[in-house]
């Protein structure tokens, strides 16, 4: 499993890269990427095209191996909240388009949930019960279109409100706020690692998989087929090691399916393969 | 248990809602337009939902009752289901609405009385014909009883219309609602059954076969009309032993002559769902079994499904009347049940 934290300026990202040790890629690419081990980290700049932009660029960048996992992490203003809360989105609203998305909440949350209003411009009139913020309805369609929806969600802590308007937050004051929201965007992170886990456990590339491809160069169709035959033997064998000798006779990648689909078929009518 | 409540705007102050929204004082409460916002939304993962689903109270629209697939019949000519919630309480493995959905939530249709209309249509185009109308389609119809009411608003329009019969299909053992009150004639309480081997590892989170055999003893010595649904029959090397001992455990604990019907159906899925649940589990023995596709379907091989099917039709046949049996037609079978 990868994780990818967005966030939209350095001083959000500052206190997870020092909790994460997250070390920066070279400059002079479109964003900033911190990467460490499973987790990156890109600062998108300010506004969904942005943060849109930055991860879908940075998503590319990390690989398509696993599940992938997305974290928006960031600022957001509030009419009474008290500044420093955090929330994790129980939904999103693009206020430009109209357009919502719902993050499914099938985790322990650490935090209480609030929905949170994408603006264009910052906002200083709070209406309702939203976080405003200028970054997760980007985010959100984005990284939807490369994970699971179980696997996108928005970290919001709140950095100003009615009686701390946003004219007297600084950038260091920002910081400050996202370093002591760092506890529970480390606990969101926990839980989304568990659903990412759960994924990547129950679909395993299959122990025989690239050692046949390579060796056969089956095509795209081809491989599909080989993959799921693989997967079919795993599941029925209880994870016993495939006989080799059936499909090292075989002389053509046809044949080798073949002898595949045989070994599996015979496995399925074999007392206990069902559980 | 249930930790998200999402609520369509046009029945927030439904009284069905406010009374659900009551039993869950510490659900985090999300308006929404409509449910399929939420439910509908495509990249979502069945398999991560089904570990904390979320509460969908909507408003069911258009069509509340439709027409059966056909061969669902138990007896009459006139077959309708309607779907008061999406989804199921239950995991088994084996169940289509994994196919077919793409949420696990569960959504909650709070409008009962347009479903009460939607009866009442269809029975007086009837024109006094019997009708027998399915609730247990989409969902398990007594699995979440304790929080939607279905069978206190239900049974009491059935038992004022005996021209219709209702089947509660269900695999749970919570009575309740039914021995509070008096049988009613067309009200039928149907248990989906496997054999105890089945039900143990592929039915996550329903009730054992041995308390679904307790409350079908129950239910039986209060005078409630019962159906045993054996659907769908799933493929293990050893199914007539495993068969041969659920008939022998079933039969001692109630009266087969008593039966209002007996179903038998093979597993069968429409070929998309069934690549949807391989997709949502690679990993499950049951989906890469000795399975075929046949006309848009997936199902075990023709011979041995016949073979299976036949061995147990014959076996059951030595415990009920043939008049109660009726089994589910190889031409247009529907999909699996709950």
């Amino acid at each position: 499993m990868r994780l990818l934290i967005v966030t939209a300026m350095l001083c959000e990202a500052r206190p997870v890269m020092d909790r994460l040790k997250l070390k920066g890629e070279p400059a002079g690419e479109p964003f900033r990427l911190y990467r460490r081990e499973d987790v990156a980290l890109v600062i998108s700049g300010m506004g969904k095209a942005a943060a849109a932009a930055a991860t879908a660029w940075a998503a590319e960048r990390i690989g398509r191996e696993g599940p992938l996992a997305f974290l928006n992490f960031g600022s957001a203003g509030h009419g009474h909240f008290a500044t420093g809360e955090v929330f994790v989105a129980q939904e999103v609203l693009d206020q430009g388009s109209g357009r919502k998305w719902f993050p499914p909440l099938v985790f322990d949350r650490p935090c209480p949930a609030a929905p949170v209003t994408t603006v264009d411009r910052i906002e200083t009139v709070f209406e309702g019960q939203a976080l405003y913020e200028m970054e997760a309805s980007g985010f959100m369609e984005t990284a939807q279109r490369f994970t699971t929806a179980e696997l996108v969600h928005c970290v919001k802590f709140v950095s100003d409100n009615s009686d701390e308007p946003v004219a007297t937050v600084d950038l260091e004051r920002i910081g400050i706020l996202a370093e002591q929201a760092l506890d529970t965007l480390l606990a969101v992170i926990s839980e989304v690692r568990s659903l990412a886990k759960i994924l990547q456990e129950s679909h395993p590339v299959p122990d025989a998989f690239q050692d046949m491809m390579g060796r056969w160069r089956f095509s795209v169709t081809q491989g599909r087929q080989l993959r799921r035959l693989l997967e079919r033997w795993s599941a029925l064998s209880g994870g016993r090691p495939l006989p080799r000798e059936p499909v090292n006779g075989a002389r053509s990648r046809r044949e080798v399916l073949k002898a595949l689909e045989h070994l599996v078929e015979r496995e399925a009518m074999i007392p206990g393969s069902h559980r | 248990m249930i930790d998200v409540i999402y609520i369509e705007a046009e029945i927030a102050d439904h009284p069905r809602t406010r009374a659900i929204l009551e039993r869950f004082p510490k659900a985090t409460r999300i308006p929404c337009e409509r449910y399929g916002e939420i439910f509908n939304r495509k990249a979502q993962s069945f398999r991560l939902q089904k570990r904390k689903p979320s509460l969908i109270l909507a408003n069911k629209h258009g069509h509340t009752v439709l027409p059966a697939p056909p061969a669902y019949g138990i007896g009459a000519e006139k077959n309708y289901y309607f779907s008061h919630m999406l989804n199921c309480l239950y995991d088994c493995r084996y169940c289509f609405l994994q196919g077919m959905y793409r949420s696990a939530h569960y959504v909650v249709f709070v409008n009962y009385e347009d479903f009460e209309a939607g009866i009442d249509e269809i029975l007086q185009s009837a024109g006094g014909e019997e009708v027998h109308f399915f609730s247990g389609y989409d969902c398990d119809s007594l699995a979440f009883d304790g929080v939607t009411g279905f069978c206190d608003h239900f049974l009491p329009v059935f038992a004022a219309r005996p021209q219709a019969l209702l089947e509660l299909r269900t695999k749970s053992a919570r009575l309740k609602p039914l021995l509070e009150r008096e049988p009613i004639s067309n009200c039928l309480v149907a248990y989906s059954l496997s054999p105890e081997e089945v039900a143990s590892v592929h039915e996550h989170g329903a009730p054992s076969l041995e308390r679904r055999l307790d409350a079908l003893a129950t239910l039986q010595g209060r005078g409630w009309p019962l159906g045993i649904r054996l659907d769908p029959v799933i493929y293990d090397p050893r199914y007539k032993d495993r068969y041969r001992r659920l008939f022998s455990r079933l039969f001692d604990r109630i009266d087969g002559d008593k039966l209002h019907s007996v179903s038998l159906g093979p597993f069968r899925l429409p070929e998309s769902f069934f690549k949807k649940m391989v997709r949502e589990y690679p990993d499950e023995p049951l989906l890469a079994g000795p399975l075929e596709r046949r006309e848009g379907m997936v199902s075990y091989g023709r011979e041995l499904e016949v073979e299976m099917l036949r061995w147990i039709e014959e076996k059951l046949l030595d415990h009920i009347p043939a008049d109660r049996y009726f089994p589910l037609t190889e031409k247009n079978l529907p999909q699996a049940l709950v």
